[in-house]
């Protein structure tokens, strides 16, 4: 009897370790240690280098001019934006690196925002690709 | 290899563990009612009978299984929105399950004409028409599947349901299909497109940690079914129209979505961008005969990762707690209704034509040849079949008859068709196959079986009965049918044992395979008077039975078989002098068995026992009714009646007149009388035989 029990508890001791380690690894490889803070819900992969193009875009939205800025944006949105300015001069955009993630011609990345007299801000950006280049379709601040 | 003996065991446990587990996972919570498991991708969501309730049949959309209907990850499925509807009065859940056939179009084998199927065989076994709730593409695969026959003449699959209720149903297709597969989407007006492309950018390559996520919805479309559900893409513009007698009813999501950005502009317009994978025009682009679409609208997701995870959304919309009340209200609806259209109808021979009789009002259905006399009425568990036997007055002749008719359609279109069957007594509906006995010998077990469309009947074997021990006399190896049993088998008696002075025999339930369950015997004899007495919900059935001890002892009484456990209540026989004689037994609205009996005081002693034609004289005291309470008789000052039949609804039909001198009083011909619509009892008529309710 007492052989018995100890198979048995031998047994699920051994099915325990290999849920462990099988549940356990697949866990840690589907998430992300580079998901944004506080968006539990958005557990992004590590991504791949941000495109040179990307990068170009990017720092055009913090150009000096007006129509350098608006001309990163995809036109159905800078069309429904106010005329103007998007961001203050002055402003710095520093893209993360490897947060690149494409798929079908859509794409997001990260970045830190930094206007003038404010504190720094993580942003999420996504892109879509109009005519093989890619422009800025949504960029919103990650809290 | 050899192992230790002691990882040898370990290696046997974890096996057998593993097993084990694996057999809990694999075994499904419920199975389809038994005519309707050739369709494996249905699903019962609690084990219920179907029969005489409203189906709702659950079809999920793309990217998905029958679970999706659980609700988000982490809610309790036991108050899922189909186990909700499940415990509603008089309906039935089920789910649709075409996730192996994913991701074909909704023309593939295993996806539209399976479904239609599930449809037909529901509407079938139920005996109601299905209700359709129908998520993202399972609306197209169910507004495919409608055009279909349905498997009787000229009939098309719309006809088995009673309405569709779409959510988020992409009618005209999905823009988000059509950018996700750089498709041209001139329809879809600027706000929404740049919304929607935002949301598309931020789901890229999303971690799919969550199958049931909003970005896993937008990895989906972007596979060959997403292609085919591109905003008016030809796959859907192929699709026949739903029938415009059909009702259908739509209900979307609609997110109000206005993005702030990081460019402090808070005054853009707001956009309405559907549940994200289907916009609102195209959810709601189709409605009929259900007034305007019903819209769940969200407001307060301004951020889009929240937009994810919105109520709204296309996963999250079909199991928003407002969502199922507007649905489970309008399956209440629809339940009603369908209840309401079929008022209890009333089957009945009088002279040698078979009638049917709703809230007073009477329509012939068959005339039966001059001489015979109807001796039992049996509707099937759907109420679209009737049969009924006929026995030439001498005995020497006896008929079967089987009336079919569409869901819908008046008494006068059902088609009768009739066999002869000189060797049968007994007739029962095996789910919705026509069966009798008189197949049986003591060498062979065996039911005679009649096709719906009046071919010869074939004989239907029966398996695995108890060996036949030393009984004698005709009545030896016959299967009587006691009427219909659970989950589409019949109950029957068998003779298998005795003679005059043991057991009636051991009762069966019988399959459609003509597997057998063995159920307690009963005492007696022999039946009596065969013709089943069902409670009102079918669940327990009154087997007559006849004893004889001597010429001068022979006695009557009845058992009561609950079909759910199979067991047999035998109560003793009333306390009255002299022998004892069953006259009428029925069951009340609440299945409580009543019974009239009478004594005569035997022929020990007597000169006379018997008439110029041979006939026992009988001297019959007075006729008492009694009810059975604690498996026990208790006189009650009721009215004896010669036959009584109460409607599952309520309503009671009797038989009334004076018992006949000869016993059994079974089949004793009175005047019959019925509740109407007021309740009021009126006369149905005279000279009546056999009745018995729709069920």
């Amino acid at each position: 009897m007492r052989k018995w029990i100890f198979g048995v508890s031998g047994g699920l001791l051994l099915i325990a370790v290999v849920v462990y380690f099988v549940v356990g690894n697949r866990s840690d490889s589907d998430t992300d240690s580079a998901k944004p803070p506080g968006q539990q819900e958005l557990p992004y992969r590590p991504g791949k280098p941000v495109p040179a193009q990307v990068a170009d875009v990017v720092q055009d939205l913090v150009a000096d001019d007006v129509q350098t800025q608006r001309a990163a944006l995809t036109p159905e949105w800078e069309k429904a934006l106010p005329p103007g300015r998007l961001l203050a001069k002055g402003s710095r955009l520093e893209l993360r690196k490897n947060s690149w993630h494409e798929e079908g011609g859509y794409a997001n990345a990260q970045a830190t925002l930094k206007k003038p007299g404010e504190s720094a801000q993580r942003v999420l950006l996504a892109f879509a690709q109009r005519d093989g280049a890619w422009q800025i379709t949504l960029a919103e601040e990650i809290k | 290899m050899i192992l230790p003996h002691g990882r040898a065991r370990l290696l046997i446990l974890c096996t057998a563990l593993t097993l084990l587990v694996g057999l809990i996972m694999v075994s499904p919570a419920a199975a389809a009612p038994s005519n309707c498991t050739n369709n494996r991708s249905l699903k019962q969501v609690t084990d219920e009978p179907v029969a005489n309730t409203m189906p709702v049949l659950f079809v999920h959309g793309i990217n998905a299984g029958a679970d999706t209907w659980d609700g988000p990850v982490g809610s309790d499925s036991e108050d899922s929105f189909p186990r909700k509807v499940a415990d509603l009065s008089r309906v039935s859940a089920f789910t649709f399950d075409y996730k192996p056939a994913q991701p074909e179009w909704v023309t593939d084998p295993r996806i539209g004409p399976t479904l239609r199927l599930a449809i037909n065989c529901l509407a079938q076994a139920s005996g109601y028409k299905v209700m359709v709730v129908a998520h993202s593409m399972g609306g197209l695969a169910t507004q495919y599947a409608v055009s279909l026959p349905n498997g009787r003449s000229g009939g098309k699959t719309w006809q088995d349901v009673a309405e569709v209720i779409t959510i988020g149903t992409p009618t005209r297709g999905s823009i988000t299909a059509s950018l996700l597969h750089h498709l041209p989407v001139a329809a879809a007006r600027a706000p929404a497109l740049r919304s929607i492309e935002g949301i598309l950018g931020v789901c890229a390559l999303y971690g799919r940690v969550n199958d049931d996520s909003m970005c896993g919805i937008v990895d989906m479309l972007r596979s060959p079914q997403g292609r085919a559900l591109a905003y008016e893409s030809e796959d859907i513009k192929k699709l026949p129209p739903w029938p415009k007698d059909l009702p259908v009813r739509a209900i979307a999501g609609d997110i109000k979505l206005s993005l702030n950005s990081v460019f402090g502009v808070t005054s853009l317009p707001e956009a309405s961008v559907g549940d994200l994978a289907v916009s609102l025009g195209s959810a709601t682009a189709y409605t009929n005969k259900t007034g305007t679409p019903r819209v769940l609208t969200c407001r307060n997701n301004q951020v889009p990762l929240r937009v994810l995870g919105s109520d709204c959304n296309h996963v999250n919309v079909k199991t928003q707690p407002t969502v199922v009340a507007t649905a489970i209200k309008q399956i209440k609806r629809v339940q009603r209704e369908q209840t309401g259209l079929r008022a209890p109808e009333l089957a009945y021979a009088s002279g040698n034509t078979v009638s049917l009789w709703t809230d007073g009002k009477a329509k012939a259905l068959a005339t039966i040849p001059t001489g015979y006399r109807v001796q039992q009425i049996a509707w099937s568990g759907s109420g679209l079949s009737i049969a009924w036997t006929a026995t030439k007055g001498n005995g020497s002749a006896s008929r079967v008859y089987l009336a079919r008719r569409g869901r819908g359609e008046p008494p006068a279109h059902a088609r009768i068709h009739e066999w002869e069957c000189n060797d049968c007594s007994t007739i029962a509906f095996r789910g919705e196959e026509l069966v009798s006995d008189g197949a049986s010998t003591a060498e062979r077990a065996a039911l005679w079986s009649y096709p719906s469309l009046g071919e010869p009947r074939k004989l239907a074997p029966v398996s695995s009965l108890r060996p036949i021990d030393g009984c004698f006399g005709p009545a030896c190896g016959r299967l009587d049918l006691l009427g219909p049993g659970p989950d589409g088998t019949v109950s029957a008696a068998y003779i298998d044992a005795g003679g005059n002075f043991t057991g009636v025999g051991t009762l069966y339930r019988i399959d459609a395979q003509g597997r057998v369950d063995r159920l307690d015997g009963a005492d007696g004899s022999g039946l009596l008077g065969t013709v089943p007495i069902l409670s009102p919900r079918r669940e327990k059935i009154a087997i007559t039975w006849f004893g004889h001890l001597s010429a001068c002892e022979e006695y009557s009484g009845v058992s009561v078989l609950d079909q759910t456990s199979g067991q047999v209540t035998q109560p003793h026989l009333p306390d009255l002098p002299g022998n004892v004689w069953l006259v009428s037994s029925w069951f009340d609205s609440k299945g409580q068995l009543h019974a009239a009996f009478r004594s005569d005081q035997g022929c020990e002693n007597i000169d006379d026992q018997f008439d110029s034609n041979g006939q026992r004289i009988h001297r019959w005291g007075a006729t008492h009714v009694y009810r059975l309470i604690g498996g026990r008789w208790v006189e009650t000052n009721e009215a004896p009646v010669l036959a009584r039949e109460v409607h599952r609804g309520g309503r009671t039909a009797s038989l009334l007149g004076t018992p006949p001198d000869t016993a059994p009083a079974g089949l004793a011909e009175g005047r019959l009388v019925a509740q109407n619509a007021a309740n009021k009892t009126v006369d149905v008529a005279q000279k009546a035989h056999a009745f018995a309710w729709r069920p």
